[in-house]
């Protein structure tokens, strides 16, 4: 981000200013206003389902939960913390369902985790993974397909394919470039 | 979507009686819970507005259009309708921008065609690369992102090229 955040800023500025230099104030403004926008509503994705997190935490289910994964997620990300293996399934098995008020946050707090023990790697692969997509039923597109009263069959089976597609490449080129 | 909907109360009532048998003090864990995530959001706020800002930017300033220019020769070499290269660049970049471009392919070339297809494809198989990796790593102390966000990108472009061919074969 340090890099990417100012070089599309300076690009995009210095471009407008050839089209019409007077967008840059509008859209630090409408940017803003969407950042908050979408904050106050993250609010109301993550705040039940971290109440719910902690209690699978505290009452101990977690710790059944990452004994199913330990052996795949420590092989796959060189890790042995318990800690972050019970965060990553907990990520995986959310992106796969859809539940992104429960992915995002474990996702940041296995990135936590994985940056504490200088896991470089782990937390490529993480990222890619999350980019690439493990969702199994893609609900946004099934919503606006029934909005054209589209059946959905043909389009979950090819986009679970090319997400697959994306996902193992992915694992790949994280595993080919380490 | 039906097994989904029964999956996911009963897991909440399991968590409940779970922690109710181990005698956990539920009320009071819960709202430690639902502090950490407006805790969360504040960590997180100057990723989403730097990642929305970009976004803005990239698409106000026209230089999205001239990536649009540049790249739609490449594009169409690897058999990519022209239908879908909108919503393939602006993916990475902005979750709600490339949702509108996916409505308006539908509404524009039909949801069950080929450009449909491939559109529904190139949005279910990618994530909005820049939000998730500037959100992932809000709370890391290194926070060299380059490797991480030029594989995801690559590998999503090629699975985009990959779902259009295969697309073919059902239309």
């Amino acid at each position: 981000m340090n890099l990417i955040f100012p070089i599309v800023l300076t690009l995009s500025i210095a471009f407008s200013l050839i089209f019409n230099p007077s967008i840059m104030l509008t859209a630090f403004q409408s940017a803003t206003e969407k950042a908050v926008e979408l904050s106050i509503s993250l609010i109301a994705v993550y705040a039940v389902w971290q109440g719910l997190s902690y209690l699978l935490e505290v009452s101990g289910i977690s710790k059944k939960i990452s004994k199913i994964f330990y052996k795949p997620v420590s092989k796959l990300f060189k890790t042995s913390s318990e800690q972050a293996i019970y965060q990553i399934s907990l990520n995986f098995t959310a992106n796969a369902l859809g539940l992104s008020g429960v992915a995002t946050p474990a996702g940041i707090e296995s990135m936590r985790l994985l940056d504490e023990e200088n896991n470089e790697h782990g937390k490529t692969l993480l990222t890619v993974i999350a980019c690439t997509s493990i969702q199994i039923l893609p609900i946004t597109v099934i919503q606006l397909l029934a909005k054209y009263g589209q059946s959905p069959n043909l389009t979950i089976v090819l986009t679970l394919i090319s997400t697959t597609f994306s996902t193992a490449l992915g694992i790949i080129l994280a595993k080919v470039f380490k | 979507m039906n097994a989904l909907s029964y999956i996911l109360p009963l897991f909440v009532i399991a968590i409940l009686i779970v922690s109710l048998v181990k005698k956990v003090e539920v009320y009071k864990v819960f709202s430690l819970g639902v502090t950490s995530a407006l805790k969360l959001i504040f960590t997180i706020f100057p990723a989403i507005l730097a990642v929305l800002l970009m976004s803005e930017l990239f698409e106000k300033s026209g230089l999205y259009d001239l990536f649009l220019k540049v790249f739609s020769p490449i594009l169409k070499g690897l058999g990519i309708p022209s239908e879908v290269y909108k919503l393939l660049i602006l993916k990475p970049f902005s979750g709600s921008g490339s949702l509108a471009l996916l409505d308006e392919v539908y509404s524009k070339f039909g949801a069950g065609g080929y450009a449909g297809l491939c559109a529904s494809c190139i949005f279910g198989a990618s994530e909005t690369a820049f939000y998730v990796t500037a959100v992932y790593y809000s709370k890391c102390k290194n926070k060299k992102a380059t490797k991480a966000v030029v594989i995801s990108l690559i590998a999503t472009f090629l699975s985009a090229v990959f779902a259009c061919f295969i697309c073919r074969f059902f239309t």
